[in-house]
């Protein structure tokens, strides 16, 4: 047995030679299907993402190739940003923020319960689940008349516009969530003595929430996605109503400068929302 | 006028299909199994021995006749009937202690006095030192090797001192050296409190090693078909798996599984088969 071993072994030698063996043992595999990379290599290419459209930018508007007006440099966004920062950036920041928040907040209270009884009650499911589906695919956009004419244009307008683009979301995804937990939880707490409410609360709730969790971040992102839209309401203030001001004058710096700043605040957001997951649900993957 | 024990009356279970028509999964099974017995479920795949174990448990009720359990009659599933499955039922997000304790926060615990609190934690204790569980008391499920799960799984089955014990293959998904070291564990352990079990099981000879008796379940629709009774009595260690009683007895059970599946190979569209080649 071990002189078959010893053959196989000393063949294979033969075929390549020592050091190039372990080079090939020690190199990381980059495309293989859902291999891990070292940590490092994951930062750097992170980098690499934002660097490469960043050079390739300032290279675009140095080499003259468009006008400023429809690509300003680098340098012109920032020198924006600055003056901005001047005049009333953090109010305009504070106060979207506000908004995004609120809305998505209102929408997380009535779409996260909601969800949760359409995926628990076949009997709910009937009564909101083919109504959710049908205003869902209306565009929030579309709803800014209606909101006007009914809430006005103050405060609660804005917000109402961000809880339209994002509650219907939140209660099909979470219905889902809550249909994956398997019938065997389910049926084990009943046979421990748990009755049809504690089911609900220890089971089904608890058991879906890292779910819930990731469904509520992923709907925060596209809460900052409908600001502009929302911000088209008689505002007078925001990060929104800034880029589409910005836009009346043909002041594209700023255009570029009001986007870049709600991506990083969203990104800000996803981040708290995945370092919360992981100290929350330790148990979940 | 309590009778002890788990009391199954012409109990018969059938689904009604997308026809209209009713497909009979269990017929008539009449079975009594006293306190402290332990009772084996064995039969080829789909005789309905798991669905007649759901039954017990109450997580589906018979289309025709009774299960009572120490004289109350199953409506549903409850305390009094501990369920283990295959696959572990631990709620992940809960660690193996608070698995184990987890209906003790439910309503139905709500009115117990300090001592019975009392005597329910000693008991959640002893089962984990017994389980030889002490070491992974703050480990979450995935943590845990599939044997582990399954300790654990029994604890938390046992803790609430049910009636009967109800488990659904339970060793299934073990490797053979852990379902060798389980057998014995709960061996052990039954011996102990003279725990009243039923075992679905698909594997005669860990029929033969844990039961009292050994139930052959008959096919379409499921039945009773023949009832062995095991005498070893409950002090067993793996030799008696090599004495003739036990060789005899489980090659009878297989012959008489065999013998109900009614599966013979058709010798002449074998020979069919072969005659193109």
């Amino acid at each position: 047995m071990s002189s078959t071993i010893k053959t196989v072994a000393r063949g294979r030698d033969r075929t390549s030679p020592p050091h190039l063996a372990q080079k090939m043992a020690r190199r990381v595999q980059y495309l293989k299907i859902r291999s891990a990379i070292p940590r490092k290599a994951y930062l750097i290419l992170s980098l690499l993402g934002f660097m490469i459209p960043l050079l390739a930018w300032q290279w675009l508007s140095s080499a003259n190739m468009v006008s400023s007006l429809f690509l300003p440099s680098p340098y012109d966004v920032w020198k924006s940003f600055i003056d901005w920062y001047g005049s009333n950036l953090v109010t305009d920041i504070y106060i979207s923020t506000y908004r995004v928040v609120s809305g998505f907040f209102m929408a997380a209270l009535i779409g996260v319960p909601l969800g949760i009884y359409i995926g628990t009650f076949k009997s709910v499911e009937a009564i909101f689940q083919p109504i959710n589906d049908f205003v869902r695919y209306m565009p929030a956009s579309a709803f800014i008349p209606l909101v006007m004419l009914w809430i006005g244009i103050g405060e609660s307008s804005k917000i109402s516009i961000i809880f339209i683009g994002v509650v219907f979301q939140i209660v099909v995804m979470v219905a889902d969530a809550v249909r994956n937990i398997p019938e065997r939880y389910i049926e084990a707490a009943y046979t421990l003595g748990a009755k049809k409410g504690e089911v609900i609360n220890h089971v089904i709730w608890r058991g879906a929430l890292p779910d819930i969790f990731n469904i509520l971040r992923v709907n925060m992102g596209w809460a900052w996605t409908y600001l502009v839209i929302a911000e088209m309401v008689a505002a007078d203030r925001g990060l929104g109503f800034a880029i589409l001001q910005a836009q009346r004058f043909m002041d594209t710096p700023k255009i570029f400068v009001g986007i870049f700043i709600i991506g990083v605040l969203g990104l800000i957001f996803d981040l708290s929302f995945r370092v919360a997951h992981r100290v929350l649900f330790p148990w979940s993957r | 006028m309590n009778k002890e024990g788990v009391i199954i009356k012409s109990v018969g279970k059938s689904y009604p299909q997308r026809d209209g028509s009713h497909r009979r999964v269990l017929h008539d099974i009449d079975l009594e199994v006293a306190q402290g017995e332990r009772v084996m479920l064995v039969g080829a795949s789909g005789c309905g021995k798991s669905t007649l174990l759901r039954l017990i448990a109450g997580l589906e009720l018979p289309s025709d006749g009774t299960i009572e359990v120490d004289g109350i009659p199953v409506t549903g599933p409850g305390v009094n009937r501990g369920v283990v499955f295959q696959q572990s039922t631990l709620f992940p997000w809960l660690t193996v202690w608070q698995n184990v304790t987890f209906s003790r926060q439910l309503r139905v615990n709500m009115n117990v006095d300090d001592s019975q609190v009392a005597q329910a934690v000693y008991r959640s204790n002893a089962l984990m030192n017994i389980m030889g569980m002490d070491h992974v008391r703050d480990a979450y499920p995935n943590q845990l090797s599939g044997g582990m799960q399954q300790r654990a799984n029994i604890a938390r089955a046992l803790v609430s001192s049910p009636a009967v014990l109800l488990m659904d293959e339970p060793f299934g998904a073990l490797d053979a050296q852990t379902r060798e070291t389980m057998h014995d564990l709960v061996l052990h352990l039954f011996n102990a409190e003279m725990t009243t079990v039923i075992f679905v099981t698909h594997d005669v000879e860990e029929a033969v090693y844990l039961g009292d008796k050994v139930v052959v379940l008959g096919s379409n629709p499921g039945h009773i078909d023949s009832i062995y009774d095991i005498p070893f009595g409950h002090d067993r260690s793996h030799e008696i798996k090599f004495t003739p009683e036990f060789v005899s007895i489980r090659n009878d059970i297989l012959n008489r599984i065999r013998a109900t599946t009614g599966v013979r190979t058709n010798q002449d569209a074998l020979r069919k088969m072969t005659e193109f080649r």
